[in-house]
């Protein structure tokens, strides 16, 4: 033992942290730097929207019905006189928030699942994997419908709901990673030391599976974004008089043909924003691990 | 391979009964009746529509009846529609679903297999960079968004299609370029990565030595390796081309099964409800099963005990 401690631990080469490194790499690309921007002005727009926003979302002026864009109304307004520009931010704040929230609970879910999958191994992997694979092949999204049209579509349930769908693909992307990790030199040792599972799980395995949690998380707010506007459209998603991307987009589409800036300006808005997430998320696969291949 | 089939149709069978027991169970646990929404109804009239379709029986009872009924592939009668069966709605609304989502299938493909291949070969310039543009946008833009953008265009401003409805040649391709779109751009994107990695193969190289021309080379030797995933992607794009058609329908007021779907489900027409999910369900696994054997064609390497 003595020996041991008496050795000199060789200082590490001074250099770029492996989180230095992907930034750097991460913003070497002038897309993804763009794309960060663009996401974190319209988030933050949506944040501050109690102070930003010039009229309240629900402020109703019937005189004045659906008026195209002008200096005092940006975005126009909509059939009830309301300030499109506000809607869009107060319906850009749900929109976010399911979007956050409806990933989180997959990836609390999906890391949990695939962790126990891969660490148990053997029969009981085999079984948990195919319960996902025959997940896969449901129309889930029908599932889904039916629980919100079942037992009343409030945002919490929206919020369930959508995560439940998306925590497949986490659950197996941690799953493989477990089972690549779980017979490591270093995971070997901690159990040899007296760590338990969940000890060791937590502090040595998770640690090595976050990058791809990270990348995937990313990915996946985009998709949940999408599905609760898809919902949304159906008249299943947000209910009034609050209004998410998707349900303005929903009330614009009914009205294209005479007030066609209703559909457009939430359009814009819900596709900036897909649009941005999508190329963030693959700037940030490149850069924590370029080998790494999410799908 | 029989036996493979024979096998993957056995597993389903159980599957099958999993998903009508939820459907099941879900629908009379929660709150609320099919025969509820209607105000004012007697509750004499409501007592015997309820007995009418056994609802006031025991919950096991109703289950028990319901799954002997499934034996006989009999989905019960439509608690909204009553003169109608279950039978009768999904055989008039697939078949316009079904148009709908092999149209979109096609185009999907003709599309992007051919841009993917294009992008590939002209790999870094102009056309690649036009046709990754397109896929960036195409992958942004939903369904519900790019529908409503396309009837603004193509029919309220330039007037070359019908805003709505389904049957003519004309009709048919505002709906089917909205829902093939987003997998036109997958497979294009799919398809020019594979490209792109076949090309740097040894055996591609030993192609092109032999003298084999340039277009079979791509045509024959690559694209038939490139295909693979693109087949796999199949599978999983035809469970959401599936949900993707409800809201196309809802877009273009088509009348297929989507659309009842979620009428069904608003109106707590349990009976349509479960009919539409098991149907789709046993359409999903079969699908899946022949993009499996689709890809044992393509793949001689992949073995199927």
């Amino acid at each position: 033992m003595a020996t041991v401690q008496n050795l000199t631990i060789p200082e590490p080469p001074s250099g770029a942290s492996v989180w230095a490194l992907a930034r750097r790499r991460m913003f070497s690309s002038r897309m993804t730097v763009v794309c960060t921007a663009i996401l974190g002005i319209i988030v933050l727009v949506c944040v501050l929207a109690p102070w930003i926003a010039p009229y309240s979302y629900q402020q109703i002026d019937l005189k004045l019905g659906a008026t195209p864009p002008s200096r005092a109304h940006w975005m126009g307004t909509d059939t009830l006189g309301r300030d499109l520009f506000s809607r869009c931010l107060y319906g850009g704040q749900i929109s976010i928030a399911v979007g956050i929230v409806g990933t989180l609970v997959s990836l609390i879910v999906g890391v949990l699942y695939g962790a126990i999958a891969g660490y148990a191994g053997g029969r009981t992997d085999e079984l948990m994997m195919r319960f996902v694979d025959f997940l896969y092949s449901l129309p889930f999204l029908f599932l889904v419908i039916i629980l919100l049209v079942f037992f009343s579509s409030s945002i919490l349930m929206l919020f369930v709901a959508l995560g439940l769908v998306q925590w497949l693909t986490m659950a197996r992307i941690v799953r493989g990673q477990v089972l690549s990790l779980k017979n490591a030199e270093f995971v070997q040792a901690a159990r040899l030391a007296g760590t338990r599972a969940p000890g060791l799980f937590f502090r040595h395995l998770l640690p090595n599976v976050l990058n791809s949690v990270i990348v995937y998380g990313t990915l996946t707010v985009p998709t949940v974004i999408l599905q609760e506007a898809f919902l949304s459209f159906l008249g299943l998603g947000v209910q009034p008089p609050r209004s998410s991307w998707g349900t303005l987009i929903s009330d614009g589409a009914n009205v294209m043909g005479l007030f066609p800036w209703l559909v457009f300006f939430p359009s814009l808005m819900l596709a900036a924003v897909l649009f941005s997430f999508n190329f963030v998320g693959d700037g940030l696969r490149d850069a924590l691990d370029p080998r790494l291949n999410v799908q | 391979m029989i036996a493979f089939i024979v096998r993957r149709l056995a597993i389903s069978v159980p599957v099958m009964l999993l998903i009508a027991t939820t459907t099941f169970f879900i629908m009379r646990l929660a709150p609320g009746g099919p025969f509820m929404s209607e105000r004012g109804i007697p509750p004499e009239i409501q007592a015997n529509l309820q007995a009418k379709y056994g609802l006031d029986q025991p919950l096991i009872v109703q289950y028990g009846r319901y799954l002997r009924s499934l034996m006989r592939f009999d989905l019960g009668p439509s608690y909204k529609y009553p003169e109608r069966t279950v039978n009768q709605i999904i055989r008039e609304g697939f078949p316009v679903s079904l148009q709908l989502g092999l149209a979109a299938l096609i185009f999907a493909l003709l599309v992007g297999i051919p841009g993917g291949v294009i992008s590939a070969m002209k790999h870094r310039g102009f056309v690649d960079h036009l046709t990754m543009g397109v896929v960036l946008i195409g992958i942004s833009v939903p369904s519900f968004v790019m529908g409503p953008l396309l009837v603004l265009l193509f029919s309220l401003t330039l007037y070359w299609f019908p805003p709505a409805m389904w049957g003519s040649l004309r009709q048919m391709v505002l709906p089917t370029v909205t829902l093939g779109m987003i997998y036109a751009v997958y497979i294009t994107r799919l398809t020019r990565a594979e490209m792109l990695e076949v090309l740097q193969q040894d055996y591609i190289r030993t192609a092109r030595a032999k003298g084999v021309g340039e277009f079979r080379v791509l045509c024959k030797h690559a694209l038939s390796g490139a295909l693979l995933p693109v087949v796999s992607f199949l599978g999983p794009a035809i469970a959401d081309l599936v949900t993707g058609s409800i809201v196309v329908e809802k877009i273009f007021a088509i009348p297929g099964l989507g659309r009842y779907f979620v009428d069904s489900a608003f109106n707590r027409d349990y009976t349509m409800v479960m009919g539409t999910v098991l149907f789709y369900s046993v359409l999903l696994i079969l699908a899946n099963l022949a993009v499996d054997i689709v890809y044992k064609f393509m793949d001689p390497r992949v073995e199927y005990k």
